[in-house]
């Protein structure tokens, strides 16, 4: 099996956008309503982690993915680059 | 002394089928949040205005309706057209307990004999020059009924002092206003605001920056919205300002026209300023429509390059709110599905549709008034921009209201924000480039 993604750096990712200093990141905060970034900016860091992780969020999760434990657990359950080439999530 | 500065804030609708409709609609209510929470730019730079040794309050109008009028020698209005009625009905119960009451603002100034049956003085045109006078008046228990500024728009934004955003309790607001220009040289038929108070004027750079600098000291992750009509008007100025913000961390939204997407420069400026969002008065999608509309018909010739003009700008992440007029004397009932389709195709991040509003004192409304459109002589709390107040050549006015209503299901319904919010993330991404080596081995792949 792949290695995924470790939480620190997705919380490293995460804490970066909510200009607030990594340790200090509660897992389970509302990034939004808590810790102030907007819906752009909210959009900017999903759109940061498709690229930087080669996943794609689907449009129904675009919400809901508030938090830095939602964040880590979708993102360490997509299948690798390699496993999207061969027919994994969509491109 | 002790004075009360009273903000007739918040967006109004009368509506009802409107009302129930847009509260159930993620897309009406993020933006009529954010314009609600806005406070009054105008009264806070009066607090700026104001001598040392008078107590100044801020005070939303919501507070004094639901709470106490509060203990004041002098309170001082600021008001919309939309809201001028509930003023003057506050004005009234601070006058029935003997305070003196002062009303200014785009309102007042277009109205002052109006504005004067509610009030022992109105300001007439920009309040800063004004402002020291009445006060030295209302001391002496000598106002007068009418201060009127010289020359209209004659107000140096360079010599006047920076907004009291220390009187504003932070918390309560998601976003704070600072302006750095007045008027607009387009003069779009229908605007308000643009040429009422003057030509078109820039503060100097340093001087917003003071006030952008202060904001940031009372505020931990600072939200900007300029209070402008057309802020990128003079490119000179709007580069070193750019440039000035690209030093600071902080996300700001302002009103532009759509030029600015022909100076690709000036556009990775803005995206590196930390420009969050323009918004941008394409007003139609019809070439009949939009004649006219300005003086140069100037917003005629754009039309044909609006698409490119989006995707140039929300490209660098900076997403646009493009704004929409409905029941222009070009449009007719098949308008409502050409404005939904081109904001669907265009996928503008966010989109506002409005219907045309004759306020008092625009060319468009003596215009309709000769012609005998008007829905009454006045109707000033319909002037809400989404209330019908004339007669519109091309479709009856059920139609238009229906096809207002039709455009707001359309368009801000969750299914078709999240398609919007989509096609703003693939372009952001596009430009962000492919995944580097280094961030496909972050994740265990092969590089």
């Amino acid at each position: 099996m792949r290695p995924v993604p470790s939480e620190s750096e997705i919380r490293q990712l995460v804490a970066e956008f909510a200009r607030v200093p990594p340790e200090g990141l509660r897992a389970d905060v509302d990034l939004f309503s808590e810790l102030g970034i907007d819906s752009l900016e909210a959009l900017k860091l999903l759109a940061w982690i498709e690229r930087k992780y080669d996943i794609r969020i689907p449009d129904h999760q675009l919400t809901s993915l508030n938090t830095l434990d939602r964040i880590a657990a979708f993102v360490q359950q997509q299948p690798g680059p390699e496993d999207s080439r061969r027919g994994g999530s969509a491109p | 002394m002790r004075v009360g500065l009273i903000a007739m804030s918040g967006v109004r609708l009368q509506s009802e089928a409107l009302r129930e409709l847009g509260v159930t609609l993620p897309g009406f209510v993020d933006r009529g949040k954010v314009i609600a929470a806005l406070p009054s730019l105008g009264l806070l730079a009066l607090a700026a205005q104001t001598p040392p040794g008078i107590d100044i309050d801020y005070v939303e109008a919501a507070d004094v309706c639901s709470h106490e009028l509060g203990d004041y020698d002098l309170v001082a209005f600021s008001t919309f057209t939309a809201m001028a009625y509930e003023c003057y009905e506050l004005a009234d119960r601070y006058r029935a307990r003997g305070v003196p009451v002062v009303i200014g603002g785009l309102h007042a100034t277009l109205l002052p004999e109006e504005a004067g049956q509610h009030a022992d003085a109105v300001c007439i045109g920009e309040g800063e020059p004004l402002w020291p006078r009445i006060l030295e008046d209302a001391a002496a228990g000598q106002l007068r009924p009418f201060y009127r500024q010289d020359e209209p728009g004659s107000c140096d934004l360079a010599g006047t002092a920076s907004p009291r955003f220390d009187l504003l309790d932070i918390d309560r607001y998601n976003r704070l206003t600072v302006q750095t220009s007045r008027g607009c040289p387009r003069d779009c038929e229908f605007c308000a605001a643009s040429r009422i108070l003057g030509r078109y004027r820039v503060k100097p750079v340093e001087k917003v920056m003071r006030e952008v600098d202060a904001i940031a000291a009372l505020w931990d992750r600072p939200f900007i919205e300029l209070a402008d009509d057309n802020t990128f008007v003079d490119r000179t100025w709007a580069r070193e300002f750019l440039r000035e913000m690209a030093r600071r961390d902080i996300r700001w939204f302002t009103e532009t026209d759509v030029s600015i997407a022909e100076d690709p420069e000036l556009l990775d400026l803005l995206a590196a300023s930390g420009c969050q969002q323009v918004l941008i008065g394409f007003e139609s999608v019809s070439p009949t429509s939009l004649d006219g509309l300005d003086r140069g018909n100037w917003k005629r010739k754009q039309m044909d390059g609006y698409r490119r003009a989006i995707d140039a700008i929300q490209a660098r992440g900076v997403s646009v709110n493009g704004c929409f007029i409905l029941g222009l004397d070009g449009d007719t009932p098949d308008t409502f599905e050409q404005v939904r389709d081109f904001v669907l195709e265009s996928a503008l991040l966010e989109s506002q549709v409005t219907v045309l509003t004759p306020f008092p004192g625009t060319r468009l409304y003596h215009r309709l008034k000769d012609e005998g459109r008007l829905l009454g002589d006045e109707f000033w709390d319909r002037c809400t921009l989404f209330d019908v107040n004339f007669r519109p050549k091309g479709m009856s006015v059920a139609d238009l209201e229906q096809g207002l209503q039709f455009l707001f299901s359309e368009l801000y319904n969750e299914r078709i924000q999240a398609r919007r919010k989509r096609h703003y993330m693939d372009l952001y991404r596009d430009r962000l480039g492919a995944p580097t080596p280094a961030d496909v081995t972050a994740r265990g792949g092969e590089a």
